[in-house]
């Protein structure tokens, strides 16, 4: 009898910023490349401006009736506490569909510095935390965050500071995108207080590229897919590229169950459930897992196998393990226009340009106030969200909790949407790992296809809100310097579901880590994990560049052992 | 004639419950007692015999009741366009025949309509509709401090507010004028009917999963 031969060289699972580096990469290399995608296959003609498809009926998230997670949370008597999402509504999915939650993204971009792949040697342990080094260097990576800056499109202008990341080129392949007037009195606010704004870079086309439209500034572009494909999607940047190339194949709506491997240990076929919900197999000599973090680990606990008794790679008990989200929190000012001249006003009413401005000055702090020198974070500047529907909804309560109609009412909603502009920021800190941050299988909550959904335990590392409200306090400093009114911020241990990683962290030892640095699996050698699983610690910046980066590391790694 | 749901509550402290999820409280609506018009017979009524919104004439309960609630909840302005300028009406007969409309908040409106005429014959000796501005204002003062009435009201104003800001498509903001009057701008390219939510992605999926589940069932 003949040998089986695998149908495809290389099996993708997950299409965001893990998966399409890979499959282009491999597609342009000439091997054939599959991949399969849970979500649907939206295109720049299915993507418009609407109110009701991003924020109130998203199509771009299952309904958790069909598939769900299970979040535990400390009560208030300091017990866990599990409650699937479809009780309290709490929606743990980001972009499900081809391209992944990049096409939803804001685009700032961020690259890691040197001193985040060395966190415990820079800064030391911290108790309770399970900080390591990373088994690579920035020196590793840097070559690939160029590479992303050209192939996904980034927009921005290296600038010099404290802080500055080591560049391989003098300065980006595309010029910024057009600024909103806004920025002038950051900076002139940033100027008073001696800070140094920083250009955010945005993987963004501010000019055509390899195809793609550059930016038309609708302005709705944070939680909406790009029309004009000047986002850098790993769709519209990659998947479009490498299906062109006629290697690259997308099943879409096609959810992966488990991994299926053999006596050897080795991953032999994905089953997985399509559109007509039939479950079918498909074979290939490589599969790449990159469904986000914390799907990946449940697909990885969820295929046991002869080697795998507890799941794919997870015989020392690593897999799910050192969750990670982004520390920090967020606030907001409003500049409001009975303060200002009417050029002014109609200055601050642009909508469509981007707030390209932020502060890295207190990236690590050395500060009595928090015990000397610790790791800081990124401060990341933005307009509110446009979207009138979350501003408007609100405004039917005073702040006693009663509810409000007639003129008071709409008086109230006029002025929330055209009274003033809201400049809000983000605060971003390394979200410490922890015992308390994993992911495991639900032993009771099965999704519609009757497979066991991810559990989450969200606990958090009291440090974290430390630095968080530091930074926001800086933050708040800013905004007071420009005039703003109404200034709030928040600060707290809730994750945010959009900016996950780990899970599956990359290192030497089997006992310790799930990867190797390649981001193979130890005891699987024909099994790689290329989205944010890998990432042992997070950096105090949003993850997307990198997990772009190392994909493409990765590719080159899988291209070697073709 | 027994209590309206809407007067369970009066005068207590316990209206504040609207922190709980809107499927506990629809849960919790729903076991309250009907006293009015039963709520079958409302849904019995088709939307398609009312599409004549523009004729007042042709409105029958509940949606009578409703258009005289919106217009009241958001009246002329100079703030904002009233309910009946926004086409709120018809904004929320068109919701209730998209493919995944919300049966249970449709059974929650209609339910309360009958609340609130229960309420308004009781007190007033009148159905809503006939009251004057100073009866309405007062009546619906009174219901909000249940916690039923509070939550339909709520889903009513909710309701006005998307007529108000979402896309022309969907029946309400004619012409982009509920963006105007409020000083939005909205982005673009905006969905054509071809495009609504329900159409696209994973909403779309869900008719189809819907579909399989309604075989399914007629099968077994």
């Amino acid at each position: 009898m003949a040998a089986h031969i695998p149908e495809f060289d290389v099996c993708v699972i997950g299409s965001g910023a893990g998966g399409g580096p890979v499959a282009f990469r491999l597609a342009q290399a000439g091997y054939q490349v599959l991949v399969l995608e849970k979500g649907p296959w939206l295109k720049e003609e299915h993507f418009f401006k609407d109110e009701l498809s991003c924020c109130r009926h998203s199509i771009f998230t299952p309904d958790l009736a069909d598939e769900q997670h299970v979040l535990e949370t400390r009560n208030d008597y300091g017990d866990w506490y599990s409650e699937a999402t479809s009780q309290s509504g709490w929606n743990f999915w980001n972009g499900n569909m081809v391209g992944g939650s990049s096409n939803l993204m804001s685009g700032f971009f961020y690259r890691l510095k040197p001193q985040d792949f060395r966190l415990k040697s820079e800064f030391g342990a911290i108790a309770g935390a399970n900080i390591e080094d990373w088994p690579i260097s920035y020196d590793d990576l840097e070559p690939y965050y160029t590479l992303v800056e050209s192939e996904v499109g980034v927009s921005g202008h290296a600038v010099d500071h404290t802080f500055a990341e080591p560049r391989s080129t003098e300065d980006f392949p595309h010029k910024p995108t057009a600024e909103h007037p806004i920025v002038k009195r950051i900076e002139s606010a940033c100027d008073a207080l001696g800070y140094q704004p920083l250009p955010t870079p945005r993987a963004i086309l501010s000019t055509p590229d390899k195809g793609r439209r550059s930016c038309e500034y609708s302005g709705f572009c944070g939680s909406y897919g790009c029309a004009s494909g000047a986002k850098g999607s790993s769709r519209a940047a990659l998947l479009d590229r490498a299906v062109k190339s006629g290697k690259c194949h997308i099943w879409d709506n096609c959810k992966v169950n488990r991994l299926i491997s053999g006596a050897d240990g080795k991953v032999v076929e994905a089953e997985f459930v399509n559109a007509e919900e039939q479950v079918q197999k498909v074979t290939a000599k490589i599969f790449v897992v990159a469904c986000q973090a914390v799907e990946t680990s449940r697909l990885l606990l969820a295929s046991v196998g002869p080697k795998h008794l507890k799941g794919l790679g997870n015989n020392h008990d690593q897999v799910g393990k050192n969750l990670l989200f982004s520390a920090g929190g967020a606030g907001s000012g409003d500049l409001l226009y009975a303060d200002l001249d009417p050029e002014n006003i109609k200055a601050l009413q642009t909508r469509g340009p981007f707030v390209n401005r932020n502060l890295q000055k207190w990236y690590v702090i050395d500060d009595e106030e928090l015990g000397g020198r610790v790791k800081g974070g990124t401060i990341d500047f933005l307009l509110r969200h446009p979207n009138a529907l979350p501003q408007a909804l609100p405004q039917k309560w005073d702040d006693d909790g009663n509810l409000l109609w007639g003129k008071t009412l709409q008086k109230r909603i006029k002025s929330a949407i055209s009274g003033q502009q809201t400049l809000n920021f983000e605060v971003f800190n390394d979200w410490l790992p922890t015992d308390n941050c994993f992911v495991s299988l639900d032993s009771s909550v099965k999704d519609r296809w009757n497979q066991p959904v991810a559990k989450v335990r969200l606990g958090y590392h009291e440090h974290d809100l430390k630095v968080g409200n530091y930074l926001a306090d800086k933050a708040a400093g800013v905004l007071q310097q420009m005039g703003a009114k109404n200034i709030n911020w928040s600060v707290s241990g809730s994750p945010p579901a959009n900016l996950m990683a780990g899970g599956c962290r990359f290192g030497t030892e089997i006992e310790t880590s799930v990867l190797d640095p390649d981001c193979r699996m130890h005891d699987c050698e024909n099994l790689y994990v290329t989205d944010g699983s890998f990432m042992p610690t997070g950096g105090s910046v949003t993850y997307t560049w990198t997990i772009y980066a190392n994909a493409f590391r990765v590719a080159d790694k899988i291209i070697a052992a073709l | 004639m027994s209590d309206s749901p809407f007067k369970l509550h009066e005068n207590t402290n316990e209206k504040k419950a609207f922190s709980l999820y809107r499927r506990q409280l629809l849960k919790l609506a729903s076991i309250f007692p009907v006293t009015g018009v039963p709520a079958s017979v409302y849904a019995q009524t088709s939307v398609t015999e009312h599409s004549d919104i523009g004729s007042e004439k042709a409105l029958q309960d509940p949606w009578l009741s409703l258009d005289a609630v919106q217009n009241h909840l958001f009246p002329p302005s100079e703030s904002g366009l009233s309910a009946k300028q926004l086409k709120a009406l018809n904004y929320l007969q068109k919701k209730l025949e998209r493919p995944l409309a919300d049966h249970e908040e449709q059974e929650f409106l209609f339910q309360g309509v009958g609340w609130l005429n229960d309420l308004s014959i009781s007190d007033y000796r009148r159905r809503f509709v006939a009251l004057d501005y100073a009866e309405k204002e007062a009546l619906l003062q009174k219901i909000v401090k249940s916690r039923a009435g509070e939550n339909w009201l709520s889903l009513i104003i909710d309701n006005l507010i998307e007529a108000l800001v979402t896309d022309p498509v969907y029946g309400g903001n004619p012409d982009g004028s509920g963006w105007k009057a409020i000083g939005q701008i909205p982005g673009f390219p905006r969905p054509q009917a071809q495009d609504r939510y329900y159409e696209l992605g994973y909403q779309k999926r869900q008719r189809l999963y819907r579909q399989n589940d309604e075989k399914r069932l007629t099968k077994g």
